[in-house]
């Protein structure tokens, strides 16, 4: 199982490189909202990249209120 | 569909169409692309009045006000007829507001009953206004076996042997409160009578009818006016079926458009048990573009549609 550290830091990379963004420009505690440029439906899109990527299932109400990647995060570690 | 203009209440309507339709399929849940549920109208029937029955027996009595917090499912249908076999008042709240606005509405409504997602209900337990919640009697849905409720009784298990008592209403009696947004203020509870909602009904069936076959995919919160008219009420007096995605990701919501069950041929998997193409979507406009253009997007790698799993 990957580290806690690790499963962020992939978050990150994988943000950066779906919607086209510096990875640098990118950390933890961003709003993803803000900081990517995103609406709540590309949101979505990234989180199945996610969900494929780590090959877990998020339900969508864990996700209500989840802005940062920081707890987006932690969402996925307890699952992996 | 049903003459509506021979009844005074949407229970009334509700009722005659479960016997009427018995054997059409009025819901089909899926959770991605995993079939989780599909019922008939006899089935919806024969979920629903055991716990009208377990409602009656909790004293929940005529004009008694019953809230439901919970995302588009099948249980949120089923406990809205429950509610109006009994008399009661229907308060459809809005699931994405927060747990301390839930506590607000359910007090400002004087819901003698609460049905909430377990999700939902853990998070009001864990606002500090939990304590003075005068809601007496609630019913969570797919709770783990052993949580603690708090009191709260798990939905799947309440119900009782035994037919209830129909209660009928009349066309002025109140069927629904229904919050507003609270956009241009605090939120205002709109009181609905079963005769604003029979009305509205007929002219919705007038303009766009359904009719057994047609599959209605519900994507609007049911609380709102438009899902609870357009993905209950309309699509059941006409014998039609709604559909309950339990996720709203795009590439899930567009299968369900594409869709188109394979025969039993392939791994065995029942007719019965597959989704079949939803012909009728509600949404807002950006929405819908968004939609439209998930599905014409050449570039969007496409989503491998496979045949929904057996229940």
């Amino acid at each position: 199982m990957p580290t806690a550290e690790k499963t962020l830091d992939e978050i990150l990379t994988l943000a950066a490189a779906h919607f086209k963004v510096p990875r640098e420009k990118l950390s933890p505690d961003d709003d993803f909202f803000k900081t990517l440029g995103i609406d709540s439906l590309q949101a979505l899109d990234l989180l199945t990249k996610l969900e494929n990527h780590f090959r877990v299932e998020l339900p969508d109400y864990e996700l209500q209120g989840v802005t940062d990647f920081r707890t987006l995060a932690g969402k996925i570690q307890i699952r992996l | 569909m049903l003459d509506l203009r021979q009844y005074t209440c949407l229970a009334a309507a509700l009722r005659d169409a479960l016997d009427r339709f018995s054997k059409e399929v009025c819901l089909v849940e899926a959770e991605r692309d995993r079939e989780k549920l599909r019922l008939t109208y006899s089935d919806f029937k024969e979920v629903a009045l055991p716990l009208a029955r377990a409602l009656e027996d909790a004293d929940f009595d005529p004009n008694d006000r019953a809230a439901i917090i919970m995302t588009n499912q099948s249980k949120w249908l089923i406990s809205a007829y429950a509610i109006f076999f009994c008399g009661g008042v229907l308060v459809p709240l809005d699931y994405k507001l927060t747990a301390a606005e839930h506590l607000q509405l359910l007090a400002h409504s004087k819901a003698k009953i609460l049905v909430v997602e377990y999700h939902l209900w853990r998070a009001i337990m864990a606002d500090p206004g939990f304590q003075n919640i005068g809601t007496k009697i609630v019913l969570v849905t797919e709770a783990p076996l052993g949580t603690d409720l708090a009191g709260a009784f798990r939905w799947e298990d309440f119900k009782r042997k035994g037919a209830p008592d129909f209660v009928m209403r009349q066309k002025d009696d109140v069927a629904c409160i229904v919050y507003s947004s609270g956009t241009g203020g605090r939120p205002k509870g709109c009181v609905l009578t079963h005769e604003n909602y029979l009305e509205q009904c007929r002219s919705l069936t007038a303009w766009y009818p359904f009719w057994p076959g047609v599959r209605y995919l519900s994507i609007l919160p049911t609380n709102h006016a438009i899902d609870f008219m357009v993905g209950f009420i309309g699509p059941f007096v006409c014998g039609a079926c709604v559909v309950h995605l339990r996720t709203l990701r795009p590439e899930f919501v567009r299968d369900a458009f594409v869709r188109y069950p394979n025969d039993s041929e392939e791994s065995g998997a029942r007719p019965a048990c597959q989704v079949r193409r939803a012909s009728v979507v509600e949404a807002g406009p950006a929405e819908f573009d968004d939609r439209c253009k998930s599905v014409t997007d050449s570039s969007t790698p496409q989503h491998q549609a496979q045949p929904y799993a057996a229940a």
